[in-house]
């Protein structure tokens, strides 16, 4: 919400808020270079760090880039599942682990609700009772099938009553079996770190004996369910990572990068790092080559002046709406939106409800927030207002974009749009480009759509299949 | 009205687009990079490999954080891997099919030419990182180790422990600290701002 | 099953660096007590909010144990120190009981001064690791990353050396406020990998001339930060990074 200055239609500086004293200070350029992070805490529990915002980029977006392919959002299969309402995140844990474990529900439906009034742990449950679902339905990857196909998978489990926590939201991952085949001291050499994490949270150790059935040991198994990681989608850049304002890049997850309509696992570090050290000082030198001609931009320039004024005045009217809401409340109330209406399993009839809630909430937003103390000096709930502000804005970005685009795809799952054996199905007769949004002046406007055309020369598209 | 919007994607087969792009891109000579002045926003991974390499090429180089550090930047809990070509478990990897995982674990929407070259540096990505002291994961042998992750039919991703991604930052974050030290007096860290 | 608990909480409140500060105290019922500890401190701003108060202020960020922004005494301990090593973040209310009394406060140095409440200035980490923390290589000038072999247990010991997140808390648990574990953690780290040789020497003289310099102390091996690293680094680094130093100042 502090701004990127443009001058002659070129990225030119930025105004920048000094977070400790609450002042406001210009900075010229003659390139600027946004890389800060996705937008996931959009949906207020996500495995995002709670500093994570994506103000940068949607104020970027206010001023003329496009926001590309929002509703691609990866939801990570392998998170501690929610455990009451107080939670401030969603804990990580580390998709290696499906390399050695194995994510299953119980075959018997009473088992299910057993588990779930806590009559029985999972680690009662023999081997012949157990659905290791994903082995099941995709035989060649098994349990290392993409992120949104797992995350789907236990989505589905869970809808028809399988879940196996309290909340019904839950699945298992289990390393019994590696534990028994390779020895508990490998396993704790592999993963050790993440035991030991997932036992601070849960009081549960994964590499402690829980039972013994017909002299097979069985171990906790693990309780983890999908939840919001990573975010394919961000701010349109063409090859030489340029937004469609000249002089502003975007690189790391912050653009809508390589990763197309789902990211891999271990892309993500590869993407930011091929970014930063070997693709972003390359071209910018391409722009960069007639500024040396063009000098310093002086600070004192009337859209410096401009573009801080408005920065003024937004905390001014934030500050001054003395409602009766904390910043938490309606990122809160963001979240269950977001989450209901724009999560795994999409409709129409859902995004438009979404939508309505969004406005009505962004209402709430700018009629009901309380921000205490003043506007000088450290103030952490004013921070937090400025980063909701523009996580409502994105919220209906994603929630557009999914409206808009009719098939599934990657991280986007229409209901109305599936196989019958309940896979994504694509439309690229109809969908195969990418989707930008331009800002239409007004946070209240419907934005508009552009569409990039993709064309794939090198390789033959085809549904992707990860059966065999 | 309808806009349309230029990717600007080089000619020529995908193979060959970056290394063409290389050779006949616009460079700023090292005298006048010293007068140019970049902002970079954000000491991820992205944000402080760039402003590193930025730095290290003469550029004035301005990058802000929100935290108190960049070394607190959320790339460092990544805690899987980083996937590379290098194929030195002899699996059959290579450039392409790094190339095609990522297209096709991307449900096919991703922008080809893009996605080649990430498939293209990675390798040097390793290289980068290994030489600046990044633990990752070694064989009995004494090179690295490699695992799979989903998606994939090989095993390529690199791994420090479960911190892979605290460990690439600390690295990159290890450049940009070496490029203020090295006073580049213009090389300006800045902490706790937001823009 | 959770059961819920309720405490008095002591918490410090500190106007900026030149303010007295002083503790205020507020009643917390109910938390269940498979609350974060910082999910607690949630609570008790919604409830400060709720009164028109302002909320009190403490670093925090990824609550998964990894970034080292969480910094907070707990009961007269650096993240209230579990037998196991964890940062405040990862500590849940479990650990505490009904009518418990629980202070909080930030990390007390002279190296890291306040800014409010429970948030403290350390950039002297910084500093340091800007000091030596590195190996000088430009980017695109590496060999191919399995040219030099490394020994697993070398490796391994170097990736249990660079787990350090900069947190603080041995400084602050340290009473001479030594920032030695910190320091030599890095510096054990490139010490350990064939790529940190050719600037050892300088890399442990300069590093140590600048902890001194931003006001940390000088160790006199309690070993109190070993017992508080919610990494679980070891003093070992200390005797290496002791060595590196006097190996280099030998050779001036």
């Amino acid at each position: 919400m502090e701004d990127v200055v443009i001058v002659d239609g070129h990225a030119r500086g930025i105004i920048a808020k000094n977070l400790v004293t609450g002042k406001l200070e210009r900075f010229t350029a003659n390139a600027v270079v946004i890389a800060t992070g996705g937008y996931g805490n959009t949906y207020f529990l996500s495995t995002n760090a709670m500093g994570c915002n994506c103000t940068a980029a949607v104020q970027c977006y206010r001023k003329g880039a496009y926001m590309a392919n929002p509703s691609y959002v990866q939801i990570h299969p392998t998170c501690i599942p929610v455990h009451g309402d107080k939670q401030s995140k969603l804990t990580l844990m580390s998709e290696s682990l499906r390399n050695d474990g194995r994510i299953w529900v119980p075959k018997k439906l009473e088992d299910a609700k057993a588990l779930q009034a806590g009559t029985k742990k999972g680690s009662d449950i023999p081997e012949e009772d157990r659905d290791y679902y994903l082995e099941r339905r995709y035989p060649a990857f098994g349990n290392l099938v993409p992120r949104d196909v797992a995350s789907r998978a236990a989505k589905e489990r869970c809808d028809k009553g399988f879940g196996v926590n309290n909340t019904g939201l839950a699945v298992f991952l289990d390393f019994s079996e590696s534990i028994n085949r390779l020895g508990l001291d490998t396993i704790l050499q592999r993963y050790g770190n993440l035991f030991d994490m997932y036992e601070e949270i849960t009081d549960v150790n994964p590499g402690e004996v829980a039972n013994e059935i017909n002299g097979v040991k069985y171990y906790n198994p693990m309780m983890i369910f999908p939840a919001i990681h990573y975010t394919m989608g961000g701010i349109w850049v063409d090859y030489e990572l340029m937004t469609t304002i000249p002089g502003l890049f975007s690189i790391g997850e912050c653009n809508f990068s390589d990763h197309g309509a789902n990211r891999l696992g271990a892309s993500a570090l590869m993407q930011g790092l091929a970014d930063g050290y070997f693709v972003l000082p390359y071209t910018i030198q391409n722009y960069l080559a007639d500024q040396a001609l063009w000098g310093k931009v002086p600070t004192d320039r009337p859209e410096f002046d401009e573009a801080e004024k408005a920065v003024n005045a937004e905390i001014d009217r934030l500050m001054g709406i003395h409602g009766k809401r904390s910043v938490d409340s309606i990122h809160k109330e963001l979240g269950h939106i977001m989450w209901e209406y724009v999560g795994m399993g999409r409709t129409k009839e859902g995004l438009e409800e979404g939508l309505k809630q969004l406005k009505a909430l962004r209402e709430e937003f700018n009629t009901n927030l309380f921000i205490p103390g003043k506007k000088e000096g450290l103030n952490i709930e004013l921070d937090k207002a400025i980063h909701l502000r523009d996580f409502i804005l994105m919220g209906e970005l994603v929630a557009y974009d999914a409206l808009h685009r009719e098939e599934s795809c990657g991280g986007h799952f229409r209901e109305e749009h599936q196989t019958e054996e309940g896979e994504a199905k694509r439309d690229d007769e109809h969908f195969f480009y990418v989707g930008c949004w331009e800002y239409q002046g007004d946070d209240n406007k419907t934005p508009e759509l552009i569409k990039e055309p993709l064309e794939y020369e090198a390789i033959k598209v085809q549904t992707r299949n990860y059966k065999n | 009205m309808t806009k349309t919007l230029d990717s600007r994607i080089p000619e020529g087969p995908v193979a060959e687009k970056w290394t063409n792009y290389k050779a006949h891109q616009r460079l700023v000579n090292p005298k006048n990079k010293l007068k140019l002045d970049v902002i970079v926003v954000g000491t991820g991974l992205a944000g402080a490999s760039a402003a590193a390499s930025l730095g290290e090429m003469g550029f004035n180089v301005l990058n802000f954080c929100i935290q108190d550090s960049p070394r607190r930047a959320h790339s460092i809990a990544a805690q899987g891997g980083i996937n590379a070509a290098k194929n030195y478990q002899n699996d059959g990897d290579s450039v392409y099919r790094l190339f095609y995982d990522t297209v096709k674990g991307g449900d096919y929407r991703a922008r080809e030419a893009n996605v080649y070259r990430l498939a293209e540096v990675s390798n040097d990505i390793i290289d980068q990182c290994v030489a600046q002291g990044v633990p990752f994961a070694r064989e009995y042998g004494g090179m690295l180790a490699n695992r799979s992750f989903g998606g994939a039919q090989v095993s390529r991703t690199f791994y420090a422990k479960g911190q892979t991604g605290q460990q690439l930052l600390l690295g990159a974050y290890s450049s940009l600290s070496a490029q203020i030290q090295l006073v580049r007096l213009s090389s300006i860290l800045v902490m706790r701002w937001r823009m | 099953m959770a059961r819920n608990i309720s405490f008095t909480i002591k918490y410090w409140k500190q106007n900026g660096p030149q303010d007295q500060g002083h503790f205020d105290t507020h009643e917390m019922k109910n938390i269940p007590d498979d609350t974060s500890f910082l999910e607690m401190l949630d609570i008790l701003n919604e409830e400060l909010i709720e009164a028109g108060d302002e909320p009190f202020v403490f670093d925090h960020d990824c609550r998964e144990g990894i970034c080292g922004m969480c910094s907070l005494y707990i009961n007269g301990t650096p993240h209230g120190k579990t037998e196991r090593g964890a940062t405040t973040c990862q500590l849940y209310m479990r650990r505490f009981n009904d009518g418990d009394v629980i202070t909080v406060e930030p990390w007390r140095s002279a190296g890291f001064p306040v800014i409010k409440d429970c948030m403290v200035d350390r950039t002297a980490f910084d500093k340091i690791i800007q000091a030596g923390g590195y190996t000088t290589i430009r980017t695109g000038q590496a060999q191919d990353a399995n040219a030099i072999l490394i020994p697993k247990d070398n490796a391994d010991e170097a990736m249990d050396c660079a787990t350090c997140i900069g947190c603080g808390a041995c400084v602050a648990a340290c009473k001479n406020g030594s920032a030695m574990l910190f320091v030599s953690s890095k510096v054990s780290q490139l010490a350990l990998l064939p790529q940190g040789r050719p600037e050892a020497a300088k890399r442990a003289k300069a590093m140590v001339a600048k902890m001194d310099e931003v006001g940390f102390g000088n160790c006199t091996n309690t070993r109190a930060c070993e017992a508080v690293c919610p990494k679980n680094e070891k003093i070992a680094n200390i005797a290496r990074l002791n060595r590196e130093f006097i190996k280099a100042k030998f050779a001036d």
